[in-house]
Order: structure tokens, then sequence, then C-alpha cells
């Protein structure tokens, strides 16, 4: 299999540049995105679990949920990624946000 | 959820529909607005939920007034020594059917997009609906 290369790229704009990764791995964004979700899942509950002692994953996933749809969304305008990616991002983190809505600490 | 009033619980439904409406709704507008044309209401399964919960929680308002005409024309009595209302059955009854529509609603996205198996479904829909009866059940009895 040829891998093509960016060289082949003749005329290329910047949305061509950024589509390029998907190019040989056409699952490239939609793994940077997972990524995305996983790091800031676990940046806030271990820094609410360093300052409170206590951590809230439900919170964590939920806030991390709605950061993945935002970025999500902005990939779409750009084209990096399809509408089935954003469709299934979204309804995962409307799982999550309903899931700490209807389960919310009690004060 | 468990140990939510009836109030508490009709409360969180009703603004965890309002939640996911205002958050499709923002997708479908960012995208639109920035001259995407395969938006995310070209998804059958969320087109279907968007414009479900846009009837449903307009119906809310409908059915909510005619609940408290409901209530303001039923008689009170006194029995046993207690006030008696005759007609909390029936609000009681509208307003369950509300929270069980947004549920019902909602719970198609993880189905059918996620695929997750409709043994789970049953089982958190068995959860939700005991849920719902304990409350109202409380309601009936302690007026709250």
């Amino acid at each position: 299999m040829t891998y093509q290369t960016i060289d082949n790229l003749s005329n290329a704009n910047i949305g061509d540049i950024l589509s390029y990764p998907t190019v040989n791995t056409p699952t490239f964004f939609p793994l940077i995105l997972v990524a995305i979700f996983i790091i800031i899942t676990m940046v806030s509950f271990f820094r609410e679990l360093n300052r409170e002692s206590k951590g809230n994953l439900m919170s964590s996933l939920a806030v991390s949920g709605f950061i993945t749809t935002v970025v999500a969304l902005a990939m779409s305008l750009l084209g990096l990624i399809q509408r089935e990616v954003v469709v299934i991002i979204l309804v995962i983190s409307i799982i999550f946000e309903v899931i700490f809505l209807l389960t919310g600490r009690e004060k | 959820m468990a140990n939510k009033s009836f109030l508490q619980l009709f409360t969180m439904f009703a603004l965890v529909g309002i939640f996911v409406f205002a958050i499709i709704s923002f997708s479908y507008n960012l995208q639109a607005n920035n001259g995407v044309e395969d938006t995310i209401l070209g998804d059958g399964i969320i087109n279907k939920t968007y414009s479900n919960l846009n009837t449903d929680l307009n119906k809310f308002r409908d059915e909510s007034q005619g609940q408290k005409t409901n209530f303001e024309e039923g008689g009170l009595s006194v029995s046993f020594g207690s006030l008696v209302l005759t007609t909390i059955g029936s609000i009681g009854k509208v307003f369950n059917g509300m929270i069980i529509g947004v549920f019902g609603i909602l719970i198609v996205l993880p189905a059918q997009i996620l695929g997750i198996n409709s043994l789970v479904i049953g089982v958190i829909e068995a959860i939700l609906l005991l849920t719902i009866m304990l409350s109202l059940w409380r309601v009936y009895r302690q007026g709250s």
C-alpha cells in the first residue's frame, strides 16, 4: 500500500492540511476526541480530589462530555469528522450529563 | 433519586428535557450558521428526538394549566380528621405521564444510537417507575 505523503497535496489550503492525517488514518480525529475526553475527566476529577479530598466522577464526566461535544462541533465545521461521530459524541455526553443531573449530590 | 419528593423528581426531568433540547438546538444552530451541510439533524434519531421533545415540552404548559384549573375546581372535604383533595389522583397521573414522556424520548438515544441492550433499558425503566409510584404515594398519604 502506498501511503500518501504531504508532497502529494497540491494547492493545499488550511482545511486540506488539517484533514491530511485522516487520509491514511481515518480514525485520527475521533481518537483525538477520545483522548480529550479522558484527559479532561481525569484532570477535573483529581484536581477536585486534591482540593477537596472528595472527587465527584460524575460531574467530571459531565463537564468533559460537554467540552468534547463543543470540540467535536468545531471539528465538524472544518469537515474533519463525519456527522455520525458528532452524533455519537453528543449522545455519550448527553448520557453523562443526564446521569449527573439526576443523581446530583444531596446537600 | 430514590429519596427525592415527587416535586423534585418532576422538576429534575423537566430540566433534563430542556437541557437536552437546548444542547441539540445549540449544536444544530452552530453548524447551520457556519455553512455545514450535513448537520446533526440529518440523523433520523436525533431529528425525531428533537421534534418529540419540542412537542412534549410545549404540552407541559398546557397540561399544567389544565391541572391547575382542575385543582382549583376540585372539592375539599374533611374525612377521618384530615383534609381530602379528590383531584390529586388525576393531577398525579398527568404529571407522572409527563415524566414518563420525557424519559421515553431520551432513552431512545442510548438504545438506538449506542445499541444498549433492551434488558438494561428495562431495568432502568423499572427503577424509575417504582420511584415515581412511591413518590406519588407519599403525596397522596402525607400531602408532600
